[in-house]
């Protein structure tokens, strides 16, 4: 393998598991924040449904998805069907309920020490939801990175959906697969490493942007 | 004016208060008393809407609950933003922006705006949680033991601000252990046993001639 190559492969690793956190973070959040504020009937249920999710096996997912995307499925007509999109849906459902889970364990927190002085000052649900996710999100930054890890990590639903394409759909995860199959067990490890690197690289830049853990005053 | 008919609160199975009627003007300060756990806070937190009746009805002028009120908790309640984020808090939630130069200066919060409101002492926060109601000109101001565990100088203050809030037209519901405050500031007295209000009592005749049901309760403070 070329270092073009090598450069293609994890700049799509980076990109595609990138691209699926920011989409799962953007439906998972509002909703955890939702359920957090919440009072319905069944709520109980649906939280134990969302962290049984958490645990989703991924390789369940990419069957589900690539029956989905396949000709005879019902989103076939797309053509999407081993492209990066597929990968980054895969990815999506894998992660979503792991960022919701982890968002409503926060959002709860600290609903239960808002409750009162947002009950008073009678706040809407909206307001009150955009109250938490603002003030939590150091928090959230942290469960965006686990659904990140999650997400560049994985290898079975995209291999399943991705088909692991040359200069197509081939990512980190799927390259160590290939090359550990093929025997080249000294290469498969030095794309292990690069795989760590880039996930301490992504969750340094974030925790320095997000200037979590500075001040350290709650 | 507060009506309470026949208002009943439980949580867990436990009556915290229940079964009584009360009906008392609120012009001026208004205290209620009794021993921890009578029911006095549950009561504030019922009338602003914190709790949920399980029967009866109660409201404050005929409004609907919280409406024209203002609460001070007797654990100061901020989100964990800088105090001046805090006092603009009530004003987000109208579109508004808020004017409080003057009142942060006489409340001597002006050198904490910018300070995390968690950062504070308990008096200085119970100070910007007081200025924090004021700013939203409640005609009915509810505090519960604002001054709780507070120094001289800070009850000074928040009684002073408080007796200014009523010349202002402010109506004021006051829970307090303080006998000593109660007698300084209130019209009033409500006495709280066992979840049951009795009165109102004039606060000079309260204190000249003590009901029976609340002398036990005195003999015990002195």
């Amino acid at each position: 393998m070329l270092w073009p190559d090598l450069l293609e492969i994890t700049l799509r690793s980076l990109l595609i598991s990138l691209g699926a956190t920011v989409i799962a973070s953007a439906i998972a959040m509002p909703f955890g924040a939702w359920l957090a504020l919440s009072r319905f009937r069944n709520r109980r249920w649906v939280i134990a449904i969302l962290n049984a999710l958490m645990g989703i096996p991924p390789v369940a997912v990419g069957l589900i998805v690539y029956l989905s995307l396949s000709r005879s499925g019902p989103f076939g007509v797309l053509g999407l069907l081993f492209t990066p999109t597929a990968m980054v849906i895969a990815q999506v459902i894998i992660i979503t309920p792991l960022i919701a889970s982890l968002t409503h364990q926060i959002c709860r927190e600290l609903w239960f020490e808002y409750h009162d002085l947002l009950i008073s000052l009678k706040t809407g649900k909206w307001h009150r939801a955009r109250i938490l996710l603002r003030d939590a999100r150091r928090g959230l930054i942290t469960a965006a990175l686990a659904g990140f890890g999650r997400a560049i990590g994985e290898v079975g639903a995209v291999m399943i959906v991705g088909g692991n394409i040359d200069h197509a759909t081939r990512v980190l995860t799927t390259a160590i697969s290939l090359e550990t199959s093929k025997g080249n067990l000294w290469f498969a490890v030095s794309l292990g490493g690069i795989l760590i690197v880039l996930s301490v690289i992504v969750s340094l830049t974030v925790h320095g942007l997000g200037k979590t853990e500075r001040g350290g005053r709650w | 004016m507060v009506t309470a008919q026949a208002i009943q609160v439980r949580r867990k199975g436990r009556t915290l208060i229940g079964h009584f009627d009360l009906a008392f003007d609120t012009a001026g300060i208004t205290a209620i008393v009794g021993r921890n756990g009578s029911g006095k806070s549950t009561f504030l937190r019922t009338l602003h809407g914190l709790e949920k009746l399980q029967s009866g009805s109660i409201a404050f002028e005929n409004e609907a609950l919280a409406d024209g009120q203002a609460f001070v908790f007797q654990t100061p309640a901020f989100l964990r933003r800088s105090v001046r984020q805090n006092l603009d808090l009530p004003f987000q939630v109208k579109g508004q922006t808020p004017q409080y130069d003057q009142i942060a200066d006489d409340m001597q919060i002006t050198p904490f705006l910018d300070m995390p409101a968690h950062q504070l002492s308990m008096g200085e926060q119970q100070r910007v949680s007081l200025t924090r109601a004021l700013m939203m000109n409640p005609k009915l101001l509810l505090l519960d033991e604002p001054t709780a565990s507070l120094d001289g100088t800070s009850t000074h203050l928040i009684e002073t601000a408080i007796q200014d809030a009523v010349e202002h037209g402010v109506a004021v519901i006051l829970a307090s252990h303080s006998m000593g405050q109660v007698r300084r500031l209130s019209d009033r007295v409500i006495y709280f046993e066992h979840g049951v209000a009795h009165g109102p009592f004039d606060t000079s005749a309260f204190f000249a001639q003590t009901p029976q049901v609340a002398k036990d309760w005195m003999e015990e403070g002195r």
